[in-house]
């Protein structure tokens, strides 16, 4: 039962029982009014006739008694009023027909009996009457006016009863006025009692309004729609309760995702979905399992007819499958799948996730293609390369070999002009088979496999060092190399890296008269940084990037000699150790080469 | 007392002939020199054709590696897969110094491998140390 019927089942009987006790209450009280009035006033008036007629009973005169019923009659606009002996004889009668007639009902014969006057309400030819009956007593003897007064309206000392005053009251007029007063009375309870009644079921209805919105947030809710707020429309209990409840639901909505969340999800996802029952039968498909996979349908299908042969396994992670396709064709794909349980660990069925990899397949075989390309590419190259060692390498040492011949054995047949000239054949000539050697170690880095190894850098350095010093045994340089720094590496790679550093070291200081070159390490950032620094003659800072560049030299042949290839070769040996190589300089202040290894791995 | 010595050059490339012939005469040795100036003329020399027996065993031979008709490595294999050449000192005298071409003439079965240098001096030098070395120093298999 609505809580609204129930509670007008509660309030209206409540109601309705106190407006049927008002009424009762007020129709007594007006009963008591009206029809008691008429009885206390017809007693008063029967007592003072019954005085009167005291005197004219005790004598038996009807011409005295007449008169008093006549006048209490016209008084009173009773119907009768008649005078009866103590036999109950009608001794006097306001209708004469009636004298000497004995009445034998029973108010008359309690009447004659009672000493006390007696009303009752009766029926007089069809009116409503109310019957009174007064005794009628004796005067007392010797009385005074005094003494009437003290001794009240009692009789006095034993009195003679001389007979009865009895008369009958209309009593229309007065139970019309009183069902007239209750009638109004009534109307304007039942419409308190009506108004009363609509205000409640308003009361009730506001009270329950909220809870009706309520209800609707909730089964909202339920649906799974869980961002929904009531109306808070009052500040009491209700009140807080929407409160409350606007918060849960907010907090669901951020907390959980809504079932039309999910199912967008799923239904707009790219890979293809399918849950199962736990027979293997499809039950769900979203949108891209059903519009790609199985001719004919896919639910209500077992989910191994889907595959051209089945993974094996009830949990598979990313297995190569090929899935029939709607329009009977094969679509590689990789497939996943899981268990689904519910919380008790019981068995609801199979989650299978496909993902079409055609294009993926697609771009795997371009791939193998470029990379085929690729290696036929440095195939190509390493031809080259070969082509150039040898094939540029023969011509030149032709030039270089006779014109050493011609300066040795013909010097005597050419003038000083002559021979500089030949002179200058040969350096270019050198110069180039030397730009030749350093542009193939320079291909080799890139192409050679690494064959890592733990490399003594300080021993390499020493050793290095100790080369140059054969080579020039007049110069004057100190170096200095800090011990055991190892470092793991190529240590073809690693050593040609130093090389080229320590001998442009080397190069650089050649203009001043002393020298210092130092290798070492310091930390930065947490990171070993090796350097090799040199107090020669540096460089402009603003030319520190392009060091690296190959071909790119900052000083005139003339002045240094040199290919512009040593430093693009660290560069691409430190990058090849996954390292970054960087210069610091000053003109004739000296230079810092500085690089790190491994940069990746911490 | 090394007359009977000689050395077989197999060079295509007339300037390094020729420079190699040089070199050799500024270090005093006056041995033979047979040039040959292709692989297939190499072999012929070597193991004999048809038209012609095989002729008088070098002490050394020094051999390139890029060589028309028949490349140098080839030679080597062909050398080594004979009975009669299969012990013959062969240096590998080369402009190449790639390591793919070192690694395939030692496994080819090279006594040296020596690359050509570009200077003159250098190169002069490194034949006159062939040459005393391989016809001096070095005892052959009897």
């Amino acid at each position: 039962m609505k809580l609204q019927f129930k509670f007008l089942a509660l309030l209206v009987p409540t109601g309705l029982l106190a407006a049927i006790s008002v009424l009762i209450l007020i129709q007594r009280a007006v009963h008591e009014v009206v029809i008691g009035g008429q009885e206390r006033t017809a007693i008063l008036l029967a007592r003072a006739a019954a005085q009167d007629a005291a005197a004219g009973m005790k004598s038996g005169s009807e011409a005295e008694v007449l008169p008093v019923l006549q006048t209490l009659q016209r008084r009173k606009d009773a119907v009768y009023v008649a005078a009866l002996d103590p036999r109950g004889r009608i001794t006097a009668h306001t209708t004469v027909t009636e004298k000497g007639k004995t009445p034998v009902d029973e108010f008359t014969s309690a009447a004659l009996r009672a000493e006390a006057p007696v009303v009752q309400p009766s029926l007089e030819r069809g009116e409503p009457v109310l019957l009174v009956a007064m005794p009628i007593w004796s005067p007392a003897p010797a009385s005074t006016a005094e003494d009437f007064l003290l001794s009240g309206d009692s009789p006095q000392g034993p009195q003679e009863r001389l007979g009865t005053l009895k008369f009958a009251v209309p009593l229309r007029g007065a139970q019309e006025t009183e069902s007239g007063i209750i009638r109004e009375i009534s109307l304007i309870v039942l419409i308190i009692g009506a108004l009363a009644l609509g205000l409640v079921v308003a009361l009730v209805r506001g009270m329950l309004a909220p809870i009706r919105g309520m209800m609707t947030g909730i089964a909202r809710v339920s649906a799974g729609q869980f961002d929904v707020s009531v109306p808070v429309l009052s500040r009491d209990e209700l009140g807080q309760l929407a409160e409350s409840f606007n918060i849960m639901s907010g907090e669901l909505a951020r907390t959980t995702v809504s079932k039309e969340y999910v199912e967008g999800v799923l239904e707009n996802m790219y890979d293809l979905l399918v849950v199962t029952d736990p027979q293997g039968y499809i039950e769900t498909a979203n949108r891209a399992a059903a519009d790609t996979l199985g001719d004919g349908g896919v639910i209500g299908r077992p989910l191994a007819a889907l595959f051209e042969s089945p993974p094996k396994g009830e949990v598979v992670h990313d297995v190569e499958v090929m899935l029939h396709t709607k329009d009977g064709g094969l679509t590689p794909a990789l497939f996943s799948s899981s268990v689904l349980r519910d919380r008790n660990g019981r068995l609801l069925g199979y989650i299978g996730v496909a993902k079409d990899i055609t294009e993926r397949k697609r771009t795997e075989v371009a791939l193998v293609e470029a990379k085929l390309a690729a290696e036929a590419a440095s195939r190509e190259l390493e031809t080259f390369s070969y082509s150039v060692a040898h094939d540029l390498r023969a011509p030149l040492r032709a030039v270089d070999g006779f014109s050493q011949i011609l300066l040795a054995e013909y010097s005597g047949k050419l003038d000083a002009e002559g021979t500089d000239y030949l002179k200058r054949v040969r350096a270019g000539s050198q110069r180039m088979g030397r730009l030749i050697d350093d542009l193939l170690d320079l291909s080799r880095i890139e192409r050679g496999a690494m064959t890592l190894a733990d490399v003594d850098l300080s021993a390499l350095a020493a050793d290095i060092a100790a080369e140059l010093r054969k080579a020039e045994p007049g110069r004057r340089v100190e170096f200095v190399a800090a011990p055991d720094l190892k470092a793991r590496g190529d240590p073809d790679l690693l050593r040609l890296a130093l090389v080229n550093l320590i001998a442009n070291a080397w190069k650089y200081t050649s203009k001043h008269p002393t020298a210092r070159i130092e290798f070492g390490t310091r930390t930065q950032d947490g990171r070993t940084v090796y350097f090799v620094r040199d107090d020669g003659a540096g460089f402009d800072m603003s030319m520190a990037k392009r060091l690296f560049q190959p071909f790119t030299r900052l000083h005139a042949s003339a002045e240094f000699e040199g290919t512009g290839i040593g430093l693009a070769t660290v560069s691409r040996i430190v990058a090849r150790h996954e390292g970054r190589v960087w210069a610091e300089g000053e003109v004739e202040r000296g230079a810092v080469f500085n690089f790190t290894l491994w940069e990746g791995k911490s | 007392m090394i007359e009977k010595k000689i050395i077989l050059l197999v060079e295509d490339n007339a300037d390094d002939e020729k420079l190699i012939l040089l070199s050799l005469k500024k270090s005093k040795i006056t041995n033979d020199v047979v040039v040959v100036r292709d692989g297939q003329e190499a072999l012929d020399y070597l193991l004999g054709s048809k038209d012609k027996p095989e002729t008088l065993r070098p002490t050394v031979t020094l051999l390139d590696l890029h060589l028309p008709k028949i490349d140098g490595l080839e030679v080597l294999q062909r050398l080594r897969a004979d009975e009669r050449t299969k012990l013959l000192p062969v240096v590998v005298l080369t402009s190449s110094d790639e390591e793919s071409d070192r690694v395939r003439s030692y496994s080819l079965g090279a006594n040296s491998y020596v690359c050509k240098p570009v200077d003159f001096v250098d190169f002069a030098a490194a034949v006159r140390e062939l040459g005393l070395y391989w016809l001096l120093l070095n005892r052959p298999c009897p």
